[in-house]
């Protein structure tokens, strides 16, 4: 057994940061004077990530502010392990004392439409960045009866990754071009890797999904949705998502001993980090695993600890379940919103223009978050070009333009996390067996369609 | 007798006493001083209690006005699976852990009333966990108990046992919750010590010399005369039990994985709150924890009649 | 069957060693009195009887078998202490019964047991009270209780009236006296107060910085002092310590010149300095031609029916003299003694008594 485990990240990724929210032990942290606002200077919040995603939004921000004359900006990079950031956000905003501008890792929607946010339609019209260069599924994500409380600046892209050389060595072709198209061929190309030695899992091919986040896109590729945006409705036992999900169980079944245990105690075969909870390593990274589904943010972490046992990946797209037509892909964007009670609100407008449309380039660059605004001009990500040559780089940017043109509408409902937790609730139901498909889903529609009622209900 | 009785007429008759002018500055002096107190007991404690009681029975989405909407919220609750299971969990672990606990600190506080050397530095070593961030303290166990790679574990099968998966079993997570917050007892501790140490060492041999078996002395005699910090570190604990949530949202995280068994009521609470940002919901389970907690506090108290020994008490 | 044999016994608390070798036999039925000032050892010894301390060199014996490494419960001793330590949780009839139903006796049996006893203390009606609920000598009655009802081989007490106030510790103390008869029981009774030790005792043990200066009847200790030290810690006031030389033909010479009588066998001794005790009742106001000294009053104590003086000589020797309480002598006044040599004792160089004529 060649389990390696590393210590959790300082830096809150993600995944983890929905998830468990971090811990939040203190209850609203105030933040002190030095983050409080002043007029004519920007006060920025980022909810966590790497240290070199808060030297590159520190510096875009204060290059911003000289260029524009503004007093010196500040940027407030998450608020530590021991704070909440969304419970300090709302607290800033209630003691009318918020930052400028605040980037969110979970949809604005929600708090957008309780009015802790600033529409920002009156401003984006005629401005640099108006409403019709922003891709409509992405934009919906911020918006709620036809107010937009928000901008998706850039987004993360989801994608099939998998390991060339893995595919390689089974004598599998390995370009893009032969990437399964199809859930079944994906499945039927999995089990060539599969490995099990007794109980424990040596080598994955590829996953259904378990992640509840991603749910959406996989209900996309078998051609449903979990949440009916245009008639404000969950619809999470559609037969679509009865279908998928059969698929998938029948799936673990036959491939992974039908037990989540297992699988778990092998490793942490869920996605490209380490798993903050067991400290278990990735085991795609860790040549364990011949492919997952993961956002484009990996390609910025990949090549940082703990580095890949191999250098030759490649991104694929999804492939789309029985009653699919066509690939389709989703985004986890990084959100930015102006919230209710910012001294400077138009100055903070003026920069996400600028960040849309000329900062995410550089941002690009440093950790491939995809920008999103129709006008920006991308060049390749320098950590990829170094790493693995222009060609390739190039190529990359390419393909992720083309996924973040067919990104399924996600992130959109005004009970988001209220709904995702149902949703995972009935995912770990179905897998542990706890819970039949059919009824684990119903349960999850009935609570999700009552509380996005007891919500509209106003 | 006679003294006293001509004592007491003496007291009867003379003046009732009045406050003079120093007196009634030293009444104003005394408030003074407890004004600070007052203040902050009004404004942090009895304001907010009865603005959740209030807010309880409104919609309200955090940012906005609230909108009364009478018991709705205690409807909503008496139909919500996840309060019923983290109502039940949390049941569980606070009728599991406190005794434990409890015990465990008892034991902890009988060696160290007999250890004389460097009894300052056990005390020390016993307490430090108490001042550790309870994130930090869980995230360490956590990667202590990682199945396979997880020291825990490693060490278990070695000894050629076959271990359970602490965090990723149903069947064993909630267990695992109670042994993490079994760690810090050094409060516990300490309470207990400080009562063991105020048994007068006579009456302690008084028992030696009566039964030659420790536990005797124990049950019958050590116990009930620490039987106030007993009540004491049973309240509180229930109290703080009943409260659990740090390490729930580290292992479990708002759906208290696996499989909702580490889902404890102050989760629910929390992401009702500040996930779900259904204020009202919130503040109908925190009254209704509060209105729990307050009576199974005064049953206690109730019971503590008959067990609970005091020593100014002549009964 | 309640002797109690002390053989070698040795205890050092660190480096300090507290009881230096003590070798004490006890017979059945006795009481003994452990006597001598605070930080003597005599309450460590009866704690090392009683199981409460450690014995570090030597053994202890009780009803002939070798308790010292047995558990204090199990060496057949019971124990009266200071502050009465009895159970504040429990009424005066769990304190009594707590013992036997540790034992396993049967629920019946304790009940007789315990209501025999509480009858022979007459603290039947205090049965039901916690301890809370008594005065100090109620509670020491209790506390005896629970003594006596475990039927020990031997009884320990560690000062039990040290606590209470003067008449009740007269009245506690010929109850106890009064106990000693009824059971015929080994006792052993530590206290600083020798009015205690004279009226209780068969026998004191006098113990000074860990080691036995006298056993003895109390009339052997009190007229027989084996040392410098007993003297003058027994009796009350303190016996009279006057230096003196041996003269020629037996007789001695104190300080400011007069020559006195001295017991026999120490004619042989002419020149060497002694020490003449006398007890203050040995010495009475005389005529002045009678005089063997002569000084001022500077202390009268009047205590009714007899006074102490306190008399200085005007070398700057002290007396004290008991006289009759009808005796008018006043502080300053000019008193003139004479010497009983009744029961004189007469120490050596090395602090022992010589021989009494």
């Amino acid at each position: 057994m060649s389990i390696m485990t590393y210590a959790t990240p300082k830096a809150l990724s993600r995944r983890s940061f929905l998830q468990s929210s971090a811990a939040a032990g203190a209850a609203l942290a105030m933040p002190g004077a030095a983050w409080s606002q002043a007029e004519g200077q920007l006060l920025l919040w980022l909810p966590g990530g790497s240290d070199l995603f808060c030297k590159i939004h520190t510096g875009l921000l204060d290059s911003f502010s000289a260029k524009a004359g503004l007093g010196a900006a500040s940027t407030v990079c998450g608020l530590g392990q021991d704070t909440e950031f969304t419970q300090a956000l709302i607290g800033s905003i209630t003691a009318g004392n918020p930052p400028d501008i605040s980037m969110l890792w979970d949809s604005p929607v929600s708090l957008g439409a309780q009015g802790a946010f600033m529409p920002l339609d009156e401003m984006m019209k005629g401005s640099q960045i108006p409403i019709e260069t922003w891709p409509a599924g992405l934009l919906s994500s911020c918006q709620f009866k036809g107010a937009t409380y928000g901008l998706p600046v850039t987004a993360g892209v989801y994608s099939m990754w998998y390991n060339e050389e893995l595919f390689e060595a089974k004598g599998i072709p390995s370009d893009r071009a032969s990437f399964p198209k199809t859930w079944a061929d994906l499945r039927k190309l999995s089990k060539e890797f599969t490995e099990w030695d007794g109980d424990t899992l040596k080598v994955a091919g590829f996953m259904p999904n378990r992640v509840s986040e991603t749910m959406a896109i996989w209900s996309a590729l078998n051609g449903g949705m979990l949440f009916d945006e245009a008639n404000l409705k969950y619809v999470l036992d559609s037969e679509q998502n009865i279908e998928m999900m059969n698929f998938f169980v029948d799936w673990f079944e036959e491939e992974y001993k039908g037990d989540v245990n297992l699988i778990d105690r092998s490793g942490n075969f869920r996605d490209g980090y380490a798993d903050g909870n067991t400290g278990m390593g990735p085991a795609f990274r860790e040549g364990r695993q011949a492919g997952m589904q993961s956002g484009s943010w990996l390609m910025g972490d990949i090549y940082a600890d703990p580095v890949p046992v191999f250098t030759r990946w490649n991104l694929a797209p999804n492939p789309y379940g029985p009653s699919g037509t066509a690939s389709v892909s989703g985004t986890w964007p990084n959100w930015f919103v102006i919230p209710v009670g910012s001294k400077n609100a138009q100055a903070a407008f003026d920069y996400l223009s600028f960040l849309a449309v000329e900062g995410s380039v550089e941002w690009y660059q440093q950790i491939p978050d995809v920008p999103t605004n129709s006008q920006v001009k991308l060049k390749a990500p320098t950590g990829l070009v170094e790493n693995r040559g222009q060609e390739f780089a190039d190529d990359l940017s390419t393909f992720l333009g083309t996924q973040a043109a067919i990104v399924t509408p996600m992130w959109n409902s005004p009970v988001q996390s209220f709904g995702n937790d149902q949703v995972a609730r009935a995912i770990e139901k179905i897998y542990t067996k706890a819970q039949p498909v059919k009824e684990a889903l119903a349960e999850a529609q009935a609570a999700s369609q009552a509380e996005l009622e007891r919500v509209l209900a106003g | 007798m006679a003294i006293l009785a001509k004592e007491n007429t003496a007291g009867a008759s003379s003046p009732p006493r009045r406050l003079g002018l120093a007196g009634r500055g030293e009444a104003r002096a005394g408030f003074l001083f407890a004004l600070p107190w007052m203040v902050g007991l009004t404004v942090f404690t009895i304001i907010p209690l009865l603005l959740t009681f209030y807010i309880a029975q409104t919609k309200f989405q955090i940012v906005g006005p609230p909108k009364y909407v009478g018991l709705a919220n205690y409807a909503a609750m008496w139909i919500d699976p996840a309060m019923w299971t983290s109502a039940r969990n949390t049941m569980f672990f606070a009728v599991v852990s406190v005794p434990i606990k409890l015990v465990i600190a008892l034991g902890l506080a009988l060696l160290l009333n007999r250890v004389t050397a460097l009894s300052g530095f056990y005390r020390t070593v016993f307490y430090l966990p108490f001042l550790m961030p309870a994130v930090a303290g869980s995230i360490v166990f956590m990667l202590l108990l990682t199945p396979d790679a997880g020291p825990v574990n490693i060490a278990l099968k070695a000894l050629g046992f076959s271990p359970p998966d602490w965090l990723l079993d149903p069947k064993a997570a909630l267990w695992t919750i109670i042994l993490l917050s079994l760690w810090p007892l050094g409060v516990e501790t300490l309470v207990f010590l400080g009562g063991l140490q105020n048994i007068p060492q006579d009456v302690s041999e008084a028992a030696d010399l009566d039964s030659p078996r420790g536990w005797h002395k124990l049950v019958w005699i050590t116990i009930p005369l620490i039987s106030p910090m007993i009540l004491f570190n049973l309240v509180i604990g229930i109290i703080y039990s009943f409260q659990v949530f740090t390490q729930a949202l580290v292992v479990g995280g708002t759906t208290g994985k696996p499989a909702e068994a580490t889902l404890m009521y102050m989760v629910v609470l929390y992401r009702a709150a500040f996930r779900y940002f259904n204020v009202g919901y919130a503040a109908a389970m925190a009254t209704v924890l509060f209105v729990g907690v307050l009576l199974l506090t005064l049953l206690i108290f109730r019971t503590a009649r008959s067990w609970v020994h005091y020593e100014g008490d002549s009964r | 069957m309640g002797a109690v044999q002390l053989t070698g016994v040795r205890k050092l608390f660190g480096a300090l060693e507290v009881i230096k070798g003590v070798d004490l036999s006890i017979a059945d039925g006795e009481l003994v009195v452990f006597v001598g000032p605070s930080g003597c050892g005599k309450s460590t010894l009866l704690r090392m009887i009683a199981g409460l301390e450690d014995v570090d060199y030597g053994d202890i014996r009780i009803a002939g078998a070798d308790v010292t490494e047995l558990a204090p419960a199990r060496r057949g001793v019971a124990m009266v202490f200071q502050n009465y330590a009895l159970y504040p949780h429990m009424t005066a009839y769990d304190n009594l019964a707590y013992g036997l139903r540790r034992a396993g006796m049967a629920r019946a049996e304790v009940d007789v047991r315990v209501r025999d006893t509480a009858a022979l203390l007459q603290i039947t009606e205090l049965l039901p009270r916690r301890p809370k609920a008594m005065s100090g000598g109620q509670r020491q009655r209790v506390a005896i209780g629970r003594a006596i009802v475990r039927k020990p081989e031997v009884f320990l007490f560690d000062e039990p009236l040290s606590n209470l106030d003067a008449a009740l510790r007269v009245e506690m103390r010929s109850q106890i006296a009064r106990l000693h008869q009824e059971l015929q029981a080994t006792m052993i009774f530590v206290t600083h107060d020798q009015v205690e030790a004279m009226t209780l005792a068969d026998r004191i043990v006098v113990l000074n910085a860990g080691r036995v200066e006298q056993v003895g009847t109390p009339r052997e200790v009190y007229h027989n002092p084996a040392n410098l030290f007993v003297a003058g810690f027994i009796g009350s006031p303190a016996m009279n310590l006057l230096p003196a030389t041996v003269g020629q033909g037996g007789r001695l010479t104190l300080a400011w010149g007069t020559a006195v009588a001295g017991p026999a066998g120490i004619s042989g001794m002419a020149g060497q300095s002694l020490t003449l005790g006398l007890r203050p009742d040995r010495l009475s106001l005389v005529p002045q031609a009678q005089a063997q000294a002569s000084g001022q009053v500077t202390l009268a104590e009047h205590l009714g029916d007899e006074s102490i003086l306190h008399v200085r000589l005007p070398i700057g020797q002290s007396l004290t003299v008991k006289v009759s309480g009808d005796v008018a002598a006043r502080l300053g006044d000019t008193v003139h003694l004479g010497f009983d040599m009744t029961h004189a004792a007469v120490f050596g160089a090395d602090g022992q008594a010589m021989r009494e004529a």
